[in-house]
């Protein structure tokens, strides 16, 4: 039972006043930037890293981490309230979310997508707790082939993102995954760049979703003033209730697995997990038409997968040393200036930073559910704002986070050209998820394939000799022909039925 | 109130003057100084310039802000900082990959479009494999690569970046041939190592070293021209008997061109008190980097000759820009 004399020895580091103060700090500063869209915690954490030099190491790791997770929490806020994902992994939250929100249901979508993540949270953060160092041995295995196969069962659950027509889904994906090749790739060639240095890199995510999501949705609701009544008449509950936990106690479960799993994986694993979690419960409900008409499900899955995820993707970087993703990429960077490299030592010469950071995530994640439930209330008052004032006010906080995203006004553009896209993609009855979904997955999708393809000299049977992507990859063979099955049956179904009632009349 | 509205405006009015006079003093500087960050937060770069920030903030008396102008593999922020007013307030951070730009995309700025001050520090580059690799020394790598050429895959952190170019470097000194696999950045070249997906790579120590200490990697030569104090064992690749090339990424700081010579010199003076801080030495001492300086009177010439050794790596390889 040597975790647990750990944990105990952690737990005594975390809750020195200064590390609950600082735990405090950064959980309060996550939530805050979680909910500003555009700011995200890559940036915050780097921004206030200079901030804690004078502080010991494991304070500031604890306070930046807060920030992290905090993140997650906020991120949703206005994916709900107003249709806008503060972070990326809160895009898919829009989906239900929001149209909880227009049902007057905005306050237990919130304290849904708050418990869900306590739980989550907290259940991350035990896995990683318990088994880190195997897990991380595991995520070693994941060479190009097999991060190639994660992201092919990724693309395969795009038929269950949309609510709409199936071929119009796909149709934005295609999109998604245009946009999504932009760029220079990993040969040095430049593909639909223009010429313009700012697409180099890729087009960036955060103007694209504020511009699909924020904007088309403002511009939407400009048509609409009559109807806004329906939006800010009544509102049912600040809490959920026992048929919302009902329905939500499964999806919470699943979502926690999920996220944690995905998160060891490198990729884009915050958003990925709460997409995929998405599209999974879409998938085991009795009642998948529910979907994106404001189930609570589609909100308690992906919010508690993209936190559990966060505990995942603390594992390769307290383990390994080793950063998945932008903001443990900021973390490393942190733990470097305090003098203390990560690495696969880490454990054994900090032990203090290793489980002090770990009990201040149980902490903090309670510190974040106490936060957050209270703000419910305030937030829902949001949704009373007169349109003529939170209009403005939505696109004052778009620009602004577009900006403040890279310091680049071609950012600003971008936003407000998704923003013209988004909106005309409504109007003719296309979605956005399935865009962003294959705009996210492709540069890692493409990379993965190509880099396959050097290292078995053009070889496709790379992907099926090794047992990892062998796997993978027949998973979700099984899946196409599961949905491939399951549509046949339902249009026997509704042929069957318009049959029977052609034979009675 | 219009007594109050008087009151306003005279201070105003103080205030403007007041403004007035201190620009006729030449007071440098008065607002604080952006230092540019091409890539993002986290990074080498940044971690440079953060450990700086607070011993160049004391010794300007004014404040450092540093901005994260990442994408075009740094050409936005270095055709920002070149294109910036020269004024001393912004300043920009280079390394090898601002030379190489130069060539690998035709968005890429001229070493002569910067006036460089400082030169901060040195981090050689080290070629590791896996520690239970079958190789235990360069010769031996270098052996088995030649005598099988394309077997060996390396990783790198994309084509026609900084450890890419480094890996052609010991191809055209060796006369050997390996496969080439680009990841996006060292993170997941190194993560591609560990798990045993390529052969070998080429990056910076301070980002390999925790894994040559936890016995994951073995070192096979170093890329500077002298060993290394964090790893003394490492032969260089002269006592390998090739020619001497120079690997591994090295941090200046520039401003634009025609910075007034005195702007220049606070800011020199600042970053090198900054530098010569025992926070920032000890600092590097855990990471192998070597605290190296060098003035704005010998910047000019070294660039030039790493824009001669870099140029002569590309050739070789006949790397382009494919548009």
């Amino acid at each position: 039972m040597e975790v647990f004399q750990n944990i105990l020895v952690g737990f005594a580091i975390a809750i020195t006043p200064i590390n609950l103060g600082l735990c405090l700090l950064g959980c309060f500063v996550g939530t805050l930037i979680g909910v500003l869209p555009g700011i995200g915690p890559a940036a915050t954490i780097a921004l206030l890293l200079p901030v804690t030099f004078a502080l010991p190491t494991t304070t500031a790791i604890i306070m930046l981490s807060g920030i992290f997770y905090g993140a997650m929490y906020g991120g949703s806020t206005t994916a709900i309230l107003v249709n806008i994902p503060g972070e990326a992994a809160a895009a898919i939250t829009c989906l239900d979310g929001y149209q909880m929100a227009r049902q007057g249901r905005a306050g237990p979508a919130l304290g849904i997508s708050a418990f869900g993540s306590f739980i989550a949270g907290t259940v991350g953060v035990f896995l990683l707790m318990l088994i880190a160092p195997p897990v991380a041995e595991l995520a070693l295995k994941f060479g190009p082939p097999e991060i190639f196969a994660v992201m092919v069962l990724g693309l395969t659950i795009l038929s269950n993102l949309s609510s709409g027509s199936l071929i119009k889904a796909f149709a934005a994906a295609i999109v998604g995954l245009f946009i999504g090749m932009v760029g220079i790739d990993i040969s040095g060639v430049f593909r639909f760049t223009f010429g313009l240095p700012d697409f180099y890199d890729g087009i960036g995510l955060v103007p694209v979703l504020m511009g699909l999501f924020g904007i088309a949705e403002v511009m939407l609701n400009l048509e609409q003033v009559i109807t806004r009544q329906v939006f800010t008449t009544k509102i049912k509950g600040l809490f959920p209730n026992r048929e919302d936990w009902k329905n939500s106690a499964l999806p919470i479960a699943r979502g926690s697995l999920i996220g944690f799993l995905m998160g060891v994986i490198p990729g884009p694993s915050n958003t990925l997990s709460s997409f995929i979690s998405y599209a999974m419960e879409k998938r085991f409900s009795k009642h998948p038409e529910r979907f994106g008409q404001g189930a609570i499900e589609g909100v308690a899955g992906p919010e508690s997968a993209n936190n559990s995820a966060c505990a995942g993707n603390f594992i390769p970087v307290l383990t390994l040393g080793i950063p998945t993703s932008a903001v443990m990429a900021v973390i490393v960077g942190a733990f470097i200036i305090h003098g203390v490299t990560p690495g696969p030592l880490l454990i054994k010469n900090n032990p203090d930073i290793f489980w002090g950071t770990i009990a201040s995530m149980y902490i903090g994640n309670i510190m974040l559910l106490i936060l957050n439930l209270p703000l419910i209330g305030i937030w829902v008052r949001v949704l009373k704002v007169p349109y003529g004032i939170l209009f403005p006010l939505i696109l004052l906080f778009c620009f602004v986070g577009a900006y403040a995203n890279n310091n680049s006004l071609t950012e600003l553009n971008v936003m407000v050209f998704f923003g013209l896209v988004g909106y005309l993609m409504k109007k003719t009855g296309f979605e956005p998820a399935p865009l962003v979904m294959a705009y996210i997955l492709c540069p890692f999708l493409e990379e993965a394939f190509r880099q396959s393809l050097i290292k078995s000299q053009g070889d496709f049977s790379i992907f099926f000799q090794r047992p990892i992507s062998a796997t993978i990859l027949s998973l979700a063979f099984l899946f196409i022909i599961l949905n491939i099955f399951v549509g046949v049956k339902q249009q026997r179904k509704k042929l069957l039925a318009k049959i029977k009632e052609e034979d009675r009349g | 109130m219009q007594k109050v509205v008087s009151i306003l405006m005279m201070g105003g009015v103080i205030f403007l003057l007041l403004g007035g006079w201190a620009a006729g003093q030449e007071k440098f500087p008065t607002r604080p100084i952006q230092v540019i960050i091409p890539w993002a937060p986290g990074g080498g770069g940044t971690i440079d310039a953060q450990a700086l920030q607070p011993h160049v903030e004391k010794a300007v008396r004014g404040g450092i802000q540093i901005v994260n102008k990442t994408g075009g593999g740094g050409t936005i922020a270095w055709n920002y900082v070149a294109n910036s007013p020269s004024d001393g307030y912004t300043v920009g951070i280079i390394n090898p990959s601002f030379i190489l730009t130069q060539y690998t995309t035709k968005t890429g700025v001229s070493f002569k479009k910067v006036d460089p001050f400082i030169m901060v520090v040195d981090l050689p580059a080290v070629l590791a494999v896996k520690a239970d690799a079958p190789w235990k020394t360069f010769k031996e790598f270098i052996n088995y690569a030649k005598a099988n050429p394309g077997k060996v895959q390396m990783g790198n952190s994309g084509l026609g970046a900084n450890y890419h170019i480094s890996i052609l470097g010991i191809e055209m000194v060796t006369g050997v041939k390996f496969t080439h696999i680009p990841f996006k950045g060292s993170g997941p070249t190194i993560t591609a190592l560990l798990g045993g997906h390529v052969d070998g790579t080429v990056a910076e120590i301070s980002s390999l070293l925790p894994f040559f200490q936890a016995n994951k990697f073995r070192f096979l030569v170093i890329g500077s021209e002298e060993r290394n104090f964090t790893v003394p064992d490492v032969p260089t690749i002269k006592e390998e008997g090739y020619e001497q090339i120079l690997i591994g990424p090295w941090y200046a700081y520039v401003v634009s061109k025609g910075t007034p010579k005195d702007r220049i010199k606070i800011l020199h003076d600042a970053f090198k008190v900054a530098m010569d801080s025992k926070e920032y030495r000890d600092h590097y001492k855990k990471l192998g980097g070597v605290v190296k300086y060098m003035g704005p009177q010998d910047l000019p010439a070294f660039l030039e000759q790493q824009d001669k050794d870099l140029r002569k790596i590309i050739d070789y390889s006949g790397f382009k820009p494919i548009e």
